[in-house]
């Protein structure tokens, strides 16, 4: 046994494959997948919107080690009554409404246990927040093989670089400074699996820079806007520039192939959007946290759903999503089938929130940071 | 022997197979219109099967020396469009290297050499052709590099190594973008195709569905390669843009050639002398196939030259005048002695090496310990900083 490639695939003409090693396997999640790497020979930069993106990605790098201060104490106890503090919204929101919902496991629940539980909840997240940037690193890297245009594989190489710093970010926040990391979310890894099983690049685009990232993008501003916790705040801010781009290649990427895709194909990806978005709707419940608590998911999911304050912080999930959803043609397309799917929903009101595209020249964390940090020269 | 004959792998006894003959069959080298059928069309297509592998074991820094090169790569990086400067004026018939006059002269003096009838000018021109050709090789060798590291992104199960790959999938396409910068602003555009030889082997890797292979076949081999010609290249031009070029392109390659031997090291520890023999084949067909590439058929073809007069005629050159070729292989021998491969199973690397003339190499130094010295980047920020 070898901790060598255990795929089932059949070895090409060397021969030779090594067996399955199944203890070693609890720590990995393989995928099986059948594209088309494609190699372009046409070298010319002619697409100048991934152009500009590609150059300032170059000058958008930052480095986890040393950009980021790791000499900061989180208390993430302290953390959570501070922002309960500062945001006026108590520990626990949105679960924490289901104190009053009559006979829900949660009734009995004090203040502390409230705090607790948020700290749980917050490194939920965050592990979501991680796995979900190893699947952006997969699915970046896929994209980098599979695109067909030399612009766009510059532009997903600084990308996979991206995601890289993130999963290391994060990763380092949960192991030094949070009590737990929990395991990826059935929804979110099924959603990542469907796309790197597709031959079809523009799925990944779809999915992951639109869907996933936009999705990430706004769990990200969220924080960002509530977390006291200065380390973190800084994190998050960074990581919000790179995503920016992120999203803004994809959006670029796609609405050049949209433009000339027959009518049963976009449909295709109209659908697919849907359903990216409801998985993703899924993963807010957080049924990787409820067990821990004696609590189980089928409880959760009979009583959170229809709670309020449930309803909007997941809606404000979407605030990314929909809009470029438009700007892409996707909610119009067919009668407007999407847009009354979003309807449903209760997200369609975003659909004229400004686009990530645009959003992108207005502002960016880093570079900001970076002008500051070089400041006029003294001698 | 032709290339309807192919070279046998595993069980077959050795004694029965002539390797050196197979090595150095003019036929099989010089049939070069299979890959390269048609070269108008913009796109090639691979196959790729290999799974995408998660890792839930994110524990930074568990594989120290992978760790270590993830730091030095990210305070390495440069930039293509400010790090070099564009407005130096380029004559393409002054970047030439010059060559190794016995080289030249075993060529040119020769009345049997198919180029012994060119004259001044065609000479001129050979140069200039080999100088595009050569660019535009490594251009293309450098994106098989872009998308066989994204490759090794997905499919590698270790973090650490997924860290290290990702800097890499960004510094390949620094080097695709360089190098097509130079071919389209400082000469006259990109002349060539993908060469069949590399476009073959660049099939292979992405084709196999074993991780491992994605290491030896691009970074141990193609990259000890393309790190000893960028290195012959960068010595012997004076055209100061190139050179400064070369120089940061090698400070990230030998990066590359490190990662790919620290990591195939703790590999092969674990793999059965069989095992080991499909990865001493693959290495051999790979050394050829890079071998084969440095015969510039398309050149040839360009120059009115017949091609397999010219395979036969290089192939016949004196073990002595091929300075060039073998140093090709100065950076793959050390780098497979130290991973193990020469002398597993009975040393059946090693007597291929002696075949084609390159075992020689076996004891220089090998890129793990030299890459920091490689770090051409590095020694030009510290001398702007003072």
């Amino acid at each position: 046994m070898t901790i060598l490639d255990a795929s089932k695939h059949d070895a090409n003409q060397h021969g030779g494959q090594p067996g399955v090693d199944t203890a070693f396997d609890a720590l990995l999640d393989r995928v099986r997948s059948e594209f088309d790497t494609t190699f372009t020979w046409d070298y010319e930069r002619s697409r100048d919107g991934l152009n500009r993106l590609y150059e300032k990605a170059k000058r958008s790098q930052w480095n986890v080690s040393d950009d980021l201060d790791w000499s900061i104490d989180v208390d993430p106890e302290r953390a959570v009554r501070l922002q309960a503090e500062a945001t006026g919204i108590p520990a626990g929101m949105p679960a924490r409404s289901l104190l009053d919902v009559k006979g829900s496991p949660v009734a009995s629940w004090d203040d502390d246990k409230w705090v607790e539980f948020a700290v749980q909840a917050q490194s939920a997240s965050l592990s979501q927040f991680l796995h979900g940037e190893q699947g952006a690193l997969l699915c970046t890297a896929r994209l980098v093989e599979a695109v067909p245009w030399i612009d766009a594989k510059y532009y997903a190489a600084t990308q996979v670089v991206d995601e890289a710093r993130h999963v290391e970010a994060f990763a380092r926040y949960l192991d030094e400074k949070m009590p737990a990391t929990y395991p990826i979310n059935e929804n979110l890894k099924s959603l990542i699996d469907q796309v790197l099983r597709d031959e079809r690049w523009d799925l990944v685009y779809l999915g992951m820079q639109v869907v996933i990232e936009g999705l990430a993008l706004a769990a990200f501003g969220l924080m960002l806007g509530t977390t006291q916790e200065p380390l973190l705040k800084a994190m998050l801010r960074y990581v919000m520039a790179d995503e920016a781009r992120h999203v803004a290649f994809g959006i670029l990427s796609l609405q050049e192939l949209y433009e000339d895709m027959d009518a049963a194909e976009f449909r295709v990806r109209q659908e697919f959007a849907y359903e990216a978005c409801n998985m993703m709707r899924r993963r807010t419940l957080n049924s990787e946290l409820w067990p821990s608590f004696g609590i189980s998911n089928a409880e959760i999911e009979a009583l959170l759903p229809s709670q309020e304050s449930q309803q909007r912080m997941q809606h404000l999930l979407f605030s990314k999503i929909v809009p470029n959803c438009k700007k892409l043609g996707l909610l119009d397309l067919r009668d407007g089938w999407l847009r009354e799917r979003f309807q449903e929903m209760g997200i369609i009101q975003y659909e004229n929130w400004e686009n990530t595209a645009e959003a992108l020249t207005i502002g960016d964390a880093v570079e900001p940071i970076l002008t500051d940090a070089a400041g006029p020269v003294t001698s | 022997m032709t290339t309807t004959e192919p070279m046998p792998s595993g069980e077959i006894t050795d004694k029965a197979f002539d390797f050196r003959s197979y090595a150095n069959d003019p036929d099989r080298i010089s049939e070069f219109s299979v890959y390269n059928d048609d070269v108008t069309t913009l796109i090639h297509a691979v196959e790729d099967n290999a799974d995408a592998i998660f890792t839930w074991g994110y524990d930074k820094g568990e594989r120290a020396r992978l760790d270590k090169l993830y730091e030095k790569a990210k305070v390495s990086q440069w930039n293509g469009q400010t790090d070099l400067d564009w407005s130096i004026d380029v004559d393409p018939y002054k970047v030439l290297s010059p060559a190794d006059p016995a080289e030249v002269a075993y060529f040119a003096e020769n009345p049997e050499s198919p180029l012994y009838k060119l004259n001044e000018k065609e000479w001129q021109d050979l140069g200039v052709e080999s100088m595009n050709w050569s660019l535009s090789q490594f251009l293309h060798g450098e994106q098989g590099a872009l998308v066989c590291t994204a490759k090794i992104v997905e499919t590698v199960p270790w973090i650490d190594a997924k860290y290290y790959a990702a800097t890499q999938v960004v510094d390949e396409a620094r080097h695709v973008e360089v190098f097509a910068q130079y071919l389209d602003q400082k000469l006259d555009g990109i002349k060539y195709p993908v060469n069949t030889h590399l476009g073959s082997l660049l099939d292979d890797i992405i084709q196999d569905s074993r991780w491992d292979m994605t290491y030896l076949g691009m970074q141990i081999m193609v990259e000890g390669l393309a790190l000893a010609a960028f290195g012959f290249m960068q010595q012997t031009t004076e055209e100061p843009l190139l050179k400064k070029l070369l120089r940061y392109v090698m400070s990230d390659e030998a990066r590359h050639v490190a990662f790919g031997v620290l990591s195939l090291q703790e590999v092969y520890q674990e793999l059965t002398v069989a095992e080991l023999r499909d990865r001493q084949e693959f290495a051999f067909e790979a050394a050829l196939q890079m071998r084969d590439r440095f015969m510039r058929q398309e050149v040839w073809e360009r120059m009115g030259v017949d091609v397999k007069d010219m395979v036969k005629f290089t192939l016949a050159m004196p073990d002595e005048l091929r300075i060039f070729q073998k140093m090709l292989f100065s950076k793959i021998v050390p780098n497979c002695k130290k991973l193990g491969l020469l002398d597993a199973g009975d040393g059946w690397l090693r007597d291929r090496f002696t075949d084609i003339g390159v075992i020689e190499f076996e004891n220089w130094v090998d890129t793990v310990d030299e890459y920091d010295d490689l770090d051409e980047v590095a020694k030009d920020r510290a001398l702007a900083e003072g």
